[in-house]
């Protein structure tokens, strides 16, 4: 099978104190090149540390997570950050903007930090700000923006570098309606168009609708 | 309440480091600037102790003057004052001449008088011999140092010759180096039983000097009277012009001054930068506290009681360090045997107020503008933690820091006087709020400069540092402390580099001759025979009054005489105008040359007639105009021979000068030797020039050690700086890693920010300290230091601008590893 993220027999606790606080446990779960998963659960069941060490940016507590068939655990940090540039686009659940870069030096991130030139991508820059519809807004930093503006730049930041892998926690938790519905037909169409992986937390029943698959968690177990 | 003072204790224990920092910036500027107090105090001292070395602390001193008919008196006419004084001591003042094992003659200052006496009037410290505290008929004491040099034991017996006679001595006792035996470069002192040297000159009881203290120093004035009065044949005067010590404490407080005001900024900086984070951390507290209803005010207020209590552990632990400072400095500048003499350093209970003002003071001002700022958040972002820094108004600051320089480059050169002073501390301040407005547009300038280079050296890297850099108030700050550092820096070691290089070329650079010498009762006909003496070229006797009154204006410490026809050849004095003229036209009547400096501090100008108090009476002369010099610090004037020489009343030279066709040290042996009668006091320019060093040495030392030293707060504010700057920047490089940079990538990020910090701090600081070294005359002219060349320490700056470079790089250490510790979720989430 072609797995792009593999997940086996994996928990998450935390040290709170004297006390262990399991988060996630015996998480099992493949996701396929190609796949639109949604991953819904109550508020504190675990949706976003799953997805964050998904991308790698946690280590499970026990259990292993293979990343395009490569576990991370193994990896040296130089691979660890070149997946995160080129395979993976992250959208936060709180945006995570660097504030004092404007919307377009934040969404041109991980291109700059790929080492390439900032000019061979001017294009697709005007493209991805088109889509998530902030051509006026090029110039502002992110205080100067709503928070459905700030997350519309964590989308195209995620979206830049065309990763195979999108992972968003909550991308259209703070967008209208309006705006949420274009978001996800954005998803749908890279996901059908160029088969990107994309995995998103949510809250919604109708978003979770683009998707093809939807996983629960709940109390930080897959039902 | 209860509420409030559990979360500042919270939150101190919870950051640990921050309230290190914190309290550490705040005790070293509070020690810095109770030591910088203490010190000045303790400089002025250590240069009254080196003036009053040789002639004791008392207040009056009645010696033999010119115009008695016996050389002796007695104390009896000063005794009916007993009731105003706290001692009346009789001293016998002689003098020897020692003949070495190599038969070269020493001369010897011979005291007659009791030990004990000595001891009240002029300390010093028995290093070896008898118990007793009195001396037996041919006992002797000498300092450690003579006994050294001539090879003499306690219970040597030895010759020495008085008045042409042979007497026998034994020694009795040896002396650490102190009081009047601390300087022996020219001869050697010795105390000898009154009785001993009464004989020898047939004097009877009499006494040949008396030394007067004063129970109530107001007295001074009356006494200086009656005693005149009294001794109306001798003279009787003050031993030391307060004039003189009040001048050189000018030149020293002024150099404190700055440091401390140095100190005060960067401490400022330091703590400032401190703070602001202390409640960007205490943001969400703050938040819920309004949000539930709490008034603004008592926002303040928890804010302000931290503020408080920091200053105070800032205070009270800096004042302990600057004690300890103090006392450490103490230690290592007096050598052993004085410790037991002035072993108390003088800590005065003002200095310890002052300082935990400051520190209140310090820590108050520093959190005011980030409290105000605060204050006028809405509290919606407050709760909402949605408040982000504006970026730094560049231009406003660039206009108003140009504006600010103007007045600094227009000031000292067009206020004069009195108020010049004024004006030129008011340029250093300026100069120091100037270059902090200007740093923002100044780092600016300088990052679009290495742009392009960082692009084709660093990559995207370098350009995302640039841009951090640019943003990034923290990172100003830390420019700022650097540039401010490096520019006082600057200052003060070129101003007291070229006070030294002045003091020290006084002789090189304006006296043409090679020895000078003074001898008693030389005349005319004297010069006349010593110009056939083997090595001798050409020489010139001057005349020489000291500390004349001019009426209503002051007084001029040192009136020397010339010879129109000579004084080119021997001194180098910088004339306005032709110098052959000026000697002329001196020369032509009752015309008197000024020093520059002289002619400020009187207030005179070309034309005007200023009366001298001369000791033969009043007389008027005409101010034909000044010149630049050193001699006297700038306390001198010049008058043609033949008015001088009368108007003192002496056919006698006070100096003599002589230019040689030999090598010097040579020709001062042969003088020595065939004048030996007369007792000449010989020395070349080079011993006159290395004695002034000497003497400067220990001052400059501790002033320079002292601004290093300062420059320690402003690592300490750079390393802190760095570190608050990664403490706030955590959450952004959790979201650089986040979306993929590499550890590497996060080291070279913070690493040219460093770098590039360093450099431009060292760029911008060098700049401003070329703006520091223009003032640098003008505040020479304002406390009337005659002009010296001040140079540009070009090679000490490059070297600085690498230090501060080091500083960043080696400040960046511990960042670096902090923000890699960082848990990316944890930082994203929580900060
Ligand atoms: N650093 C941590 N230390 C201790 N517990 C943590 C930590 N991070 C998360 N948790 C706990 O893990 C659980 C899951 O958190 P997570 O953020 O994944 O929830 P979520 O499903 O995304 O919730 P929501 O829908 O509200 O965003 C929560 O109960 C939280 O308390
Ligand atoms: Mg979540």
């Amino acid at each position: 099978m072609n797995y792009v993220i593999q997940v086996e027999e994996m928990n998450k606790s935390y040290k709170m104190g004297s006390e262990q606080v399991v988060v996630l446990a015996e998480i099992n779960l493949n996701i396929e090149r190609g796949e639109f998963v949604s991953i819904m659960g109550p508020s504190g069941s675990g949706k976003s540390t799953l997805l964050y060490l998904m991308g790698g940016l946690d280590k499970p507590s026990s259990g292993n997570i293979k990343i395009k068939g490569k576990e991370i655990s193994v990896m040296k940090d130089k691979e660890e950050s070149s997946i995160r540039r080129k395979d993976i686009g992250f959208v936060f659940q709180f945006y995570n903007l660097i504030p004092n870069l404007n919307v377009e030096d934040n969404i041109m991130l991980p291109i700059l930090l790929d080492g390439k030139k900032q000019k061979n991508y001017r294009k697709k820059l005007d493209e991805v700000i088109e889509i998530v519809g902030l051509s006026d807004r090029r110039k502002h930093t992110p205080r100067e923006l709503s928070g459905g503006q700030q997350q519309r730049v964590a989308i195209a930041r995620a979206l830049i570098n065309d990763p195979e892998i999108i992972l968003a926690d909550e991308p259209i938790g703070n967008l209208d309606s309006k705006a949420g519905d274009d978001i996800m037909e954005l998803f749908r169409k890279i996901n059908k168009e160029k088969g990107h992986t994309i995995i998103q937390v949510t809250h919604s029943k109708e978003a979770a609708t683009y998707g093809n698959r939807t996983v629960f968690l709940k109390d930080g177990k897959l039902q | 309440m209860e509420f409030i003072v559990k979360s500042v204790f919270k939150n101190m224990f919870e950051k640990k480091f921050r309230f290190f920092l914190i309290v550490l910036s705040i005790t070293v500027s509070t020690s810095l600037f109770f030591a910088s107090m203490a010190i000045s105090d303790t400089l002025g001292k250590i240069y009254e102790e080196k003036l009053k070395s040789s002639v004791g602390n008392g207040d009056i001193i009645i010696a033999n003057g010119n115009k008695a008919a016996t050389p002796f008196f007695h104390t009896d006419k000063a005794e009916a004052y007993e009731g105003r004084t706290s001692y009346i001591i009789g001293e016998l003042q002689g003098e020897a001449v020692y003949t070495t094992q190599d038969q070269k003659s020493v001369w010897v200052n011979l005291h007659g008088i009791d030990p004990s006496d000595m001891n009240r009037i002029n300390p010093f410290k028995i290093d070896q011999g008898k118990e007793s505290a009195s001396l037996d008929d041919n006992e002797i004491i000498l300092s450690s140092n003579t006994a050294e040099k001539y090879n003499l034991n306690i219970g040597d017996k030895f010759k020495l010759e008085v008045g042409g006679v042979k007497h026998n001595f034994v020694l009795s006792n040896t002396s650490y180096p102190i009081g009047i035996f601390a300087d022996e470069a020219r001869y050697f002192s010795a105390i000898i039983p009154k009785e001993k040297l009464g004989t020898i000159y047939h004097a009877n009881d009499a006494v040949n000097v008396i030394h007067v203290k004063l129970k109530n120093p107001d007295d001074k004035e009356f006494m200086l009277n009656k005693l005149s009065q009294a001794y109306s044949e001798y003279s009787v005067r003050e031993p030391i012009q307060q004039d003189d010590i009040n001048n050189q404490i000018s030149v020293m407080s002024t150099a404190f001054l700055v440091v401390m005001f140095v100190v005060s900024i960067m401490s400022i900086f330091i703590i400032y930068s401190s703070f602001k984070v202390v409640i960007l951390e205490r943001l969400p507290l703050i938040g819920t506290f309004r949000s539930i209803g709490a008034t603004k005010n008592k926002a303040n207020f928890m804010l302000i009681s931290e503020i408080f209590l920091y200053g105070i552990i800032g205070g009270l632990i800096g004042t302990l360090l600057g004690i300890g400072i103090l006392y450490g400095m103490s230690v290592i500048t007096t050598p052993e045997y004085l410790k037991d003499i002035d072993n108390d350093i003088q800590i005065s209970y003002l200095d310890v107020i002052a300082s935990f003002v400051f520190a209140s003071l310090l820590s108050l001002v520093s959190s005011i503008p980030s409290i105000i700022k605060l204050s006028k958040i809405p509290i919606k972002d407050i709760v909402l933690n949605t408040i982000a820094s504006k970026p730094v108004k560049r231009t406003i600051r660039f206009v108003v820091g140009i504006i600010l320089l103007i007045p600094v480059f227009v000031l000292p050169q067009f206020v004069t006087g009195q108020l010049a002073v004024v004006a030129v501390v008011i340029s250093i301040l300026l100069t120091g709020i100037a270059l902090t407005l200007l740093i923002p547009s100044g780092s600016e300038f300088f990052v679009l400069i290495f742009y392009p280079i960082y692009k084709l050296i660093f990559g995207n890297v370098g350009m995302l540092a640039v841009k951090n850099l640019r943003q990034n108030k923290n990172m100003l700050n830390t420019i700022s402390l650097l540039a401010i550092g490096v520019a006082s820096l600057i200052f003060i070691i070129s101003a007291s580099n070229s006070v030294l290089r002045a003091t020290t070329n006084l002789y090189t650079e304006t006296a043409s001759f090679d020895i000078e010498m003074s001898v008693a009762k030389a005349d005319k006909k004297f010069v006349k025979r010593m110009e056939d003496i083997d090595g001798v070229e050409d020489i010139y006797g001057t005349f020489r009054a000291m500390n004349i009154d001019v009426v209503g204006k002051g007084s001029i410490v040192a009136i020397d005489s010339v010879d129109k026809n000579k004084l080119n050849d021997f001194w180098d004095f910088e004339f306005r105008t032709d110098g052959k003229k000026v000697l002329e036209k001196l020369d032509s009547g009752k015309n008197i040359l000024l020093a520059t400096q002289t002619k400020e501090r009187l207030g005179v100008a070309e034309g005007d007639e200023i009366s001298l108090e001369f000791p033969e009476g009043e007389r008027t002369y005409k101010v034909l105009g000044d010149f630049p010099t050193l001699q006297f610090t700038g306390n001198y004037a010049l008058i043609s021979e033949k008015n001088l020489k009368k108007d003192i009343g002496t056919p006698y030279y006070s100096n003599i000068y002589v230019k040689t066709n030999k090598d010097p040290n040579q020709v001062v042996e042969t003088l020595e030797t065939k004048l030996k009668t007369s007792r000449p006091d010989i020395m070349t320019t080079k011993q006159l020039e290395e004695n002034n060093v000497k003497s400067n040495d220990q001052i400059f030392t501790i002033i320079k050690g002292f601004a290093l030293f300062s420059m320690l707060i402003g690592i300490i504010g750079v390393f802190n700086n760095l570190i608050v700057g990664i403490i706030e920047r955590r959450k952004s490089i959790a979201m650089f890693r986040s979306i993929g940079m590499s550890k590497m990538q996060i080291v070279k990020m913070i690493f040219i920010e460093s770098l590039t910090c360093g450099l431009i701090g060292g760029i911008i600081g060098s700049i401003g300290g070329y703006i520091f070294v223009w003032i640098i005359p003008y505040i020479f002219k304002a406390i009337y230091i005659p002009p010296i060349s001040v140079e540009y320490p070009l090679s000490q700056v490059i070297l600085f601008i690498l230090a501060t470079v080091v500083i960043t790089i080696s400040a960046s250490i511990s960042p670096i590893i902090q923000s890699l510790r960082v848990n990316i979720i944890t930082a994203i989430k929580y900060e």
